[in-house]
């Protein structure tokens, strides 16, 4: 008798059949239609849309099953993002089943100031009612956040028939500094796109290609594929820096005066810019004889370099640069996006008591300058376009709430009462027009404003405060959606709460490890923010996510933009340190050979041999592999470590968010995560780290019931209903990919929509781990079947290598020996982690070339 | 002494029969037959009709999932036919009040089972071997025990595939 | 028709009338109880005596002699009951791939055997004709006891082989150990019987093993009443669904109510040694007991073959349907029908999805008759056997009708066509 048998007559048939009653919940109504469906049970319609999480406005497919879209996709045919979309896409889907969303207009009542739902005719009278009260010395404005297209077509012609101004439309990063440029130097009012394709040498100075500027996916995809030297000048440390092939560290500020000696402007000598730079004057030289060297050179300006008080004139030396070595520069199409400016002007409007009626459209001016909120409330009556409440919004009498994009759509019925602001304005009278306006300016007299520049010099305090956008949350707008939370931060891979980067030495110096409290103030208010400790970081700089800091108004720049640099000073108090959750275990390969190319100094002295040959060290005999064998293949050089892969892993696998506490504890849920490594000079490598399906899996052996095992397609499989949580499978894996549910997660409603229903939900007790999204390989060999045929290469893909922007990740059959994973695997730069433990991975990375 | 014994032997037999008339409510066969919205018999359609099963359940032989038929399939013959039974006038009124029916699903696998219909049909197993003479039934019941031990045997005894992940995923 | 021997024969077994399928279940379900009693007891009981044949012999006789040593006996309740049941265990399952009836030919030999050794047992006492006969026997009753169990399985017919014991299951084992529990609680219950209550056998007040006799005879009773109710709530949990029924549920109710009588009787009893007064009343509630416990797997039985015994009811209808619609045709051909007769059918029956002018389900009669003007017999056998003729219409189901009938639908239909034309024409 085998031992199953033995389990079962110790008398589990009893126990069995009374469980069987206690089952989670399944469907038991079977429903007949009216008519048949247009799509059968079990396939998914394609719904396209956009994404609205940053202004670069990406555009999505969105997998719609049973009318509720669960897993958004790029759209291949946008040539935006033809087919990749970022961790913020991906996150998008959330936003439409937030459960925060508002689903009634909300009118706050006169006396007792709270919000209170009414009907959508209510809400349409009384702004029908307001707008017909004129008066003499007040004027209703429109503010919104980037809009174009026939919206803006729309909103144009509302504020005409009815009298509004409309204001330039509000982002917080607007480039502001890249436009004025643009129109002095080219006569173009756009921003510009940049064609990284055709460049050999790329200089980027601030411009955070991989996280936030301008179209981040784009850039992605484009480096990918280019053949180009980069080098990225910051003053601090960035995701973007950590990928360029070299990244210089300047002083904050001076990245004007080195633009100048480059272009040749303004009289600066190498000699100047070095000592303003802070660099070697050999290494300005360099720099400049790169430059002069390079047949299709391309340099962008922009990010931190374009938010200084040099910061508009770094972007039109930028510009000069551009025209002078006709570097590929196109334009975007036009928008109404102004500055910081004109909403400082807005404000003093508002503050002044010359606003009657303020709509406010998707935008939040008042997170963005807390004296905004202050001046809102000067104005007669405030009404607000919104999807959640924000500071804004709160502050408004009248919200209007919006549908999501995807229910515009057509992806989804709407949840709740919303309207789309289309819906809204034609009810109001409204009618759509094009709303196309040339781009055409007036160029400038760039010789006079070179002329009458003047550098200001670069910033020299003991420390720096260097603040940027967020990869995760762009300016914060994001910060709804806790996927987002849950997904590390890919440089420093803190998840929840906010924090300051700090270098190793500045840490080392005020006593401080991760999690240490530091203190520090920045125009005025006071901030307690945990650090976190970043090998590589440039010491007297201090870097913080911009959306950290809340309820402080920064000056702004005379570009435009706001200052992103502030001198502080920063003292450890005695404060507790707090658990702060961050994900990575240490940035060090300790000659491992995860990441070959790596290795410390130290470690050449005992050299290590990763996988110069291996011996199989198993005993059991080699697996047999029918048709399929599924592989995949990353490769580093590709990968920016941007973590779009992390979100979309997490979307189409139905991975529950754990919390800050579970991270702390050190139980972070995601199968696929970012593991940076980085070595003493400073050189990174993100490692996307998954469950490597080995052949010799150490994990298979040692599960005391069999939920683990090798299915016959090379893949290993966890079977959830069969994994009774001893975790001595994660206990044996040397990856540590294997994901155990410690505690339930359950959802508020309506989250629970978004369940992709091909995968299931693990209860509490079991174990599970990355399987090649094999619903989508079963899908695919289903239909495959149909058509007596086998999968072809490239039908079947995973939802992490689909969304990847720089399609770092292929995922294939490695019996076919034409698929591009077969050929990925036989490249010569390809290695498997941890070879030399003889577990045969099924995924193969591709060393980054690196210049030793 | 002998009352601790008389009294012991009750409370065991009054336990045994609690837990037998217990097993009724547990027994989910019979329990689920007569909760249907309209009483449809399979017999009569297959045998005085002879309607295939494939012709009303569409969806077996194109989708994983299953399905009941639309209300469509069944007016093409009821506008006319048998309108004086009290279940096409139930059937009538769902029609034009354009209601869906909602039926009791009496084969119901649980929650970590995927069970492609598709490919079974694909492979030639008839309907009868899973859900029974059908068309012996007034009204459809469960007559297999739908256990994995039973998918598993004939699976291995048919060359499919015995994959854990075939199913359980 | 000849009706031969062989036809009848042919009939009877190989081909159940609807009739027959109603009684095979019961005629069963009384055969195995008879059986069963009959195999267990003696098996017990020659057990028994053979374990004190050397100790105490007086009391060994008495255990042997519980079954009677005369062989009509053993003929009417040993073999009689297998051969029966073999034929009618065949039928239950006709037509399915379940080989139980070669498979009961196959052991029934051991059967035969051991019941020839039990037999010779009580005859003269020999130790090894004993042995045989327990080992024999019980080589016969536990496979049998298993077939009976894969009963209730009929999805897995396909992958059994009714021969390998199905002791992978907790089922098979339960229902073992029902038997065996059974087994000891009817030899306690015909060892009181014939020890103490049936006149012919008793045993004299003064007989040496008397009271031993007594203490085992109640023993084995209380025994068997108190195990047996675990094990039929053990059983009925463990029911596939394709048997669980309400009656197999019901029947528990008479079952424990019988066993628990009995359990206090004879625990009373056995307190009191001297008293007897309550014994026949407790081998009529045992009695009652077993036979509730078979009714209910009786119940479990056709509860789990109902799907099977559906199809071959409606197979052996549609059988004897067309035996009927043939012997009609063939005596009644000659007399002539009501002349309504085609009208009546076609409101009935063709209405539903026909019109003359116009498309309900099948198309208008006037598009598709004009072929069969002149053609009765080919209209008439298209009516009893209609083909799928034009891809745009479903095909036309078979409507039962007899060839009588059909002939007369044939002929209103063809005349209503030529006044509609005529009359159309006109």
């Amino acid at each position: 008798m085998n031992r199953r048998d033995f389990f079962r007559i110790l008398g589990a048939s009893t126990g069995a059949a009374l469980a069987t009653a206690c089952d989670q919940k399944v469907s038991s109504k079977l429903v007949s239609q009216l008519t048949a469906p247009k799509l059968l049970p079990g396939e998914a319609d394609s719904v396209r849309s956009t994404c609205r999480e940053c202004p670069a406005g990406c555009g999505v497919l969105a997998k719609v099953r049973d009318g509720r879209p669960i897993k958004l996709e790029g759209d291949p045919a946008n040539p935006l993002n033809r087919g990749a979309l970022c961790m913020r896409g991906q996150a998008a889907l959330s936003r439409f089943y937030h459960p925060n969303r508002l689903r009634t207009p909300q009118q706050r009542d006169a006396v007792t100031g709270e919000f209170r739902p009414i009907e959508w005719d209510a809400a349409l009278a009384t702004l029908a009612s307001v707008l017909g009260k004129t008066s003499p010395d007040r004027q209703p404005i429109f503010l919104s956040s980037r809009v174009t297209g026939s919206d803006s077509g729309l909103i144009d012609d509302f504020c005409q028939k009815r009298d509004i101004t409309r204001r330039p439309d509000f982002e917080f990063y607007s480039h502001a500094a890249l436009r004025q440029a643009n129109t002095l130097v080219f006569g173009r009012h756009a921003l510009p796109v940049y064609d990284v394709k055709q460049a050999d040498l790329l200089i980027t100075f601030g411009a955070d290609l991989i996280e936030t500027f301008l179209n981040p996916v784009q850039f992605a995809q484009d480096l990918a594929v280019a053949k180009l030297k980069w080098i990225h000048v910051e003053p601090h440390l960035s995701l973007t820096g950590v990928n360029s092939d070299e990244r210089i560290v300047v002083r904050a500020g001076s990245e004007a005066w080195l633009l100048a000696f480059l272009a040749g402007e303004l009289g600066v000598t190498a000699a100047q810019a070095a000592e303003q730079t802070g660099l070697k004057t050999v290494r300005i030289t360099e720099l400049a004889n790169h430059l002069k060297q390079a047949k299709r050179p391309l340099v962008i300006v922009g990010g931190v370099a374009t938010a200084t008080e040099n910061g508009g004139l770094a972007a039109v030396l930028g510009a000069v640069l551009q025209q002078t070595h006709r570097m590929p520069v196109t334009w975007a199409e036009d928008d109404r996006v102004g500055s910081l400016t004109d909403l400082v002007a807005l404000e003093q409007q508002l503050a002044a008591g010359k606003v009657s009626v303020a709509f406010f459209h998707n935008v939040d001016p008042v997170t963005y300058r807390p004296t905004f909120g202050a001046a809102l409330g000067k104005a007669t009556f405030r009404v607000g376009f919104g999807d959640m409440l924000n500071a804004t919004l709160a502050g408004c009498d009248l919200i209007l709430p919006l549908s999501h994009s995807l229910e515009i759509d057509g992806a989804a019925p709407p949840f709740g009462d919303t309207r789309s602001l289309a819906d809204v304005l034609q009810k109001l009278g409204a009618t759509i027009r094009p709303a196309r306006q040339s781009i055409l300016a007036e160029a400038g007299d760039v010789r006079a404003y070179l002329a009458n520049a003047k550098l200001a010099p670069a910033t020299r305090a003991e420390r720096t405060l260097v603040m940027t956008p967020s990869i995760r949350t762009y300016d914060g707008r994001s910060a709804d959606l806790p996927l987002l939370s849950e997904i590390p931060d890919p440089l420093t891979t803190v998840t929840y709460g906010a924090w300051v980067t700090i270098s190793e030495p500045d840490a080392a110096a005020l006593g401080l490890k991760d999690g240490g409290i530091v203190d520090f103030a920045v125009s005025g208010k006071n901030f307690q923010l945990p650090v976190r400790l970043m090998p590589a970081h440039p010491t007297g700089v201090l870097t913080v996510q911009r959306p950290f800091l809340h309820g402080v108004t920064l000056p702004v720049t005379a570009a435009g933009e706001e200052l992103a640099v502030a001198s502080i000073t920063l003292t450890a108090p005695a404060v507790a340190a707090v658990a702060l959750p961050f994900l990575s275990g240490g940035m060090h390969a300790e000659g491992r050979g995860i990441v070959p190319g790596l290795e410390h100094k130290h470690d050449h002295e005992h050299p290590h041999e990763p996988a110069a040959e291996h011996v199989n060290k198993t005993l059991y005999p080699k697996h047999e592999h029918k048709n399929y064998r599924w592989g995949m293949a990353i490769d580093l050089e590709r990968c920016t470590g941007c973590g779009a892969c992390v979100a979309a892993c997490y979307v189409e696998n139905n991975i529950p968010l754990v919390g800050r506490d579970e991270h702390v504890a050190g139980r972070e849920m995601s199968w696929l995560r970012i593991e940076p490594f980085v070595n003493e000079t400073g050189e990174f490598e993100m490692l996307p780290m998954m469950c490597q399906q080995c052949d010799n899996a150490p994990c298979e052996p040692v599960c005391p019931v069999n939920a683990t095992y090798h299915n016959r397609e090379g893949l290993n499989a966890q079977v959830y209903n069969r994994c009774v949580g001893t975790r001595y499978c994660s206990n044996n894996c040397p990856f540590k990919v294997r994901r155990f549910n410690w505690i339930d997660h359950p959802v508020a409603q309506p989250v629970d929509l978004m369940f992709n229903p091909d995968v299931s939900k693990r209860p509490k007790g079991v174990m599970e781990k990355c399987t090649f999204c094999v619903q989508r390989v079963v899908r695919a060999k289903d239909h495959a079947k149909d058509e007596h045929r086998l999968v072809h290469d490239g039908e079947v893909t995973t939802a992490c290598a689909q969304t990847c922007p720089a399609q770092a990740i292929v995922f294939g059959n490695m019996l076919d020996e034409q698929s591009q994973v077969y050929r990925a695997s036989k490249l010569e730069r390809t290695y498997r982690a941890l070879e030399e433990l003889g577990v045969e991975p099924a995924v193969y990375y591709l060393k980054a070339q690196r210049e030793s | 002494m002998k009352k601790l014994l008389l009294l012991a032997l009750t409370g065991y037999f009054a336990l045994a029969g609690l837990l037998v008339f217990g097993l009724h409510f547990h027994y989910n066969v019979y329990a689920k037959r007569q909760i249907q919205p309209i009483q449809f018999p399979h017999a009569t359609h297959i045998n005085k009709v002879g309607l295939a099963c494939t012709k009303c359940h569409i969806t077996v032989t194109n989708s994983p999932a299953a399905s009941a038929p639309p209300l469509a399939v069944c007016m093409e013959c009821h506008t006319k036919a048998k309108l004086d039974s009290p279940e096409i006038k139930i059937l009538t009124k769902h029609w034009t009040d354009k209601e869906p029916v909602e039926w009791s699903k009496i084969h119901q696998l649980p929650w970590h089972v995927r069970f492609n219909h598709k490919r079974h049909i694909a492979a030639n197993v008839d309907c009868s071997v899973c859900h029974g003479e059908v068309k012996t039934m007034l009204q459809v019941h469960q007559v297999r025990s739908l256990e994995m031990g039973w998918c598993v045997s004939c699976h291995r005894e048919n060359n499919a595939p015995t994959d854990c992940w075939t199913c359980h995923k | 028709m000849n009706l031969t021997p062989r036809l009848l024969l042919k009939k009877l077994l190989v081909l159940p009338d609807v009739h027959h399928l109603e009684l095979i279940q019961p005629m069963a379900g009384t055969l195995e109880f008879v059986l069963l009693c009959f195999l267990g007891i003696a098996i017990v009981s020659t057990a028994l005596a053979l374990l004190h044949q050397r100790s105490n012999p007086a009391l060994a006789r008495r255990f042997a002699l519980v079954i009677t040593p005369r062989l009509s006996a053993w003929v009417t309740l040993g073999v009689l009951p297998i051969m029966t049941l073999i034929v009618l265990l065949g039928q239950l399952v006709y037509g399915s791939q379940f080989g139980i009836f070669p498979a009961i030919v196959k052991i029934s030999p051991l059967a035969g055997l051991g019941l020839l050794a039990l037999w010779r047992y009580r005859q003269c006492e020999c130790r090894i004709a004993g042995t045989i006969g327990v080992l024999a026997t019980l080589g016969f009753a536990l496979p049998f006891v298993n077939l009976l169990e894969m009963l209730h399985w009929p999805e897995r017919w396909p992958f059994l082989n009714p021969l390998v014991p199905n002791i992978y299951d907790v089922q098979g084992v339960v229902r073992a150990l029902i038997f065996l529990v059974s087994a000891v609680l009817a030899t306690g219950a015909a060892l009181l019987f014939r020890g103490f209550v049936w006149s012919e056998s008793r045993m004299a007040e003064d007989a040496p093993e008397r009271a031993l006799t007594r203490i085992w005879a109640l023993s084995l009773t209380v025994l068997g009443a108190v195990a047996l109710p675990a094990l039929v709530v053990w059983d009925s949990a463990i029911l596939p669904v394709g048997a669980q029924s309400f009656h197999a549920l019901a029947m528990g109710a008479p079952l424990l109510v019988a066993l628990w009588l009995t359990a206090l009787l004879a625990l009373a009893l056995l307190c009191e040694p001297t008293k007897l007064c309550g014994a026949p009343l407790v081998v009529l509630l045992v009695f009652t007991g077993l036979a509730c416990e078979t009714t209910r797997e009786n119940f479990i039985q056709s509860t789990a073959l109902a799907d099977k015994t559906a199809l071959v009811r409606m197979q052996a209808e549609e059988q004897f349907a067309k035996l009927q619609m043939d012997q009609e045709s063939h005596y009644t051909s000659n007399v002539p029908l009501d002349p309504k007769a085609g009208e009546r059918i076609y409101a009935e029956k063709c209405s539903a999805c026909h019109a003359f002018d116009h498309k309900v389900v099948g198309p208008a009669h006037k598009d598709v008759l004009p072929k069969y003007v002149g053609q009765l017999d080919k209209l008439q056998a298209f009516i009893l056997a209609p083909q799928k003729v034009d891809p745009a219409f479903p095909a036309m189901p078979a409507q039962g009708l007899s060839r009588r009938e059909a002939r007369a639908v044939a002929d209103y239909l063809l005349v209503r066509l030529a006044t509609e034309t005529k009359g159309g024409a006109q």
